[in-house]
């Protein structure tokens, strides 16, 4: 069982190395920061790829656009989606 | 009708700019130089590898804003930033430019990489950013953008012919009145399908007739085309883009100067001719459009007298140099088609 530590540190491995955000370094990615916005400046291509990059790394579907809303919103609460679709 | 070249951007394996070309003419000039000091042994196969770097352009546009772009665009977009720098057009191309880009196999690394998705598992089987960057006219659609072009734009695939098509086509464009300017270019990106091609054409094998062979390379060339007479005489002109093949041979006069080519071998006569000739593939290797190549190492050939004698001492020999002398580039299909681009001064 991979850690929750562990598996937000692979988040945000994976935000950074498969959206490119060459300018941003993982560990600099707060929690609770809000993905989407100026800071990292992810748009909705990115919140697309991000749905398939979770559904290829991590097995778990978000099925609408609704739900995405909720779950994309930060590290925390993708790893929270994450861990209950796993637990399922 | 001639078209004037107004400037020229190249990114291949010899580095970026013309400037470095002209540098890797005047150090290797002679096509059997030591072939591995133009890119990289490929482990386990008969093909060397001449590979283009990119790191330049995000000096000249915010990595931010190039995240989502794949090698195979980034070259295109850095090859039409130089053109347009070497033209003096930095603060903007004309109003109507046009665009044309030509390429043999396209974005072929990506589009082989979405072959393995599962197309059952519908919208979530495909990377929207691999998607993107897999379609033919990427590279076009981000020129654009980032260069504001609002003229006419077009991509042209073709394996063999595509550059001196789109050369044709620009040429036609202005000739036609549709736009006065034309940013012209040709690119194509190593990817396994083309070291697969490579390893099954006998041009690229090395031993072949005791010939050296040349590295597989990829790169990308643009040039602005304007119509003749309108601007400074910097470089040469573009004076014909003639095609043909085995149903059509419209007789192509072979101006008595020289010939570049790309390829070894089934190249070097043509139509009954046995012309000069030289090949600069060494330096940045053989690719569907390096064709593309071949007119921008002609424009520096014609531009400096001097780098012509360096590199293509057998023509100092041959022929007397012509008042306005001439230089084919050639391309010669595996079917027997044939495309030409002449530049003159």
């Amino acid at each position: 069982m991979i850690s929750s530590m562990t598996l937000k540190d692979q988040l945000k491995k994976l935000i950074v190395e498969d959206l490119n955000l060459e300018h941003v370094l993982p560990e600099e990615i707060g929690d609770d920061e809000p993905l989407f916005g100026d800071r990292f400046g992810l748009d909705s291509i990115d919140a697309v790829e991000l749905v398939f990059q979770l559904k290829k790394h991590f097995g778990v579907i978000i099925k609408n656009q609704g739900e995405g809303r909720s779950i994309l919103q930060n590290v925390n609460t993708i790893c929270a989606f994450i861990e209950k679709g796993q637990a399922a | 009708m001639k078209a004037f070249i107004r400037g020229a951007g190249v990114v291949g394996g010899f580095g970026c700019r013309l400037s470095s070309l002209e540098e890797a003419i005047r150090k290797r000039p002679a096509p059997d130089s030591d072939p591995a000091a133009s890119g990289s042994s490929t482990e386990a196969s008969a093909v060397s590898t001449a590979t283009a770097r990119t790191d330049l352009l995000d000096q000249l546009i915010p990595p931010r804003t190039l995240r989502r772009v794949d090698h195979y665009a980034r070259m295109a977009i850095l090859a039409s930033h130089l053109a347009r720098e070497d033209a003096g057009m930095g603060n903007g191309l004309p109003e109507n430019t046009g665009l044309i880009v030509a390429t043999g196999m396209g974005p072929t690394a990506n589009t082989l990489d979405l072959q393995a998705a599962d197309v059952a598992a519908t919208d979530l089987a495909l990377s929207p950013i691999l998607f993107s960057n897999s379609v033919q006219n990427a590279a076009a659609a981000y020129i654009s953008m980032l260069l504001k072009i609002r003229g006419p734009s077009l991509s042209i695939n073709q394996y063999e012919m595509a550059v001196p098509l789109a050369f044709q086509t620009a040429i036609d464009w202005i000739e036609e009145g549709r736009t006065e300017t034309v940013l012209v270019g040709s690119i194509d990106c190593f990817s396994k399908a083309l070291h697969e091609a490579a390893l099954n054409c006998r041009d690229l094998k090395n031993g072949n007739g005791g010939q050296r062979a040349a590295p597989v390379g990829e790169g990308s060339s643009f040039f602005i085309l304007t119509r003749s007479g309108t601007q400074d005489i910097r470089y040469p002109f573009v004076r014909h883009v003639l095609m043909g093949g085995t149903r059509r041979q419209n007789g192509a006069p072979i101006p008595n100067t020289l010939i570049l080519h790309n390829g070894a071998g089934r190249n070097t006569g043509f139509m009954g001719h046995d012309p000069v000739h030289a090949n600069f593939a060494h330096l940045y290797g053989t690719f569907p459009t390096s064709m593309g190549m071949d007119v921008a190492a002609a424009m520096l050939l014609l531009r400096t007298e001097q780098l012509l004698s360096i590199s293509v001492p057998q023509f100092e020999a041959g022929p007397a140099f012509p008042e306005n002398p001439l230089i084919c580039c050639l391309k010669k299909g595996e079917t027997g088609d044939w495309g030409m681009i002449v530049i003159g001064r």
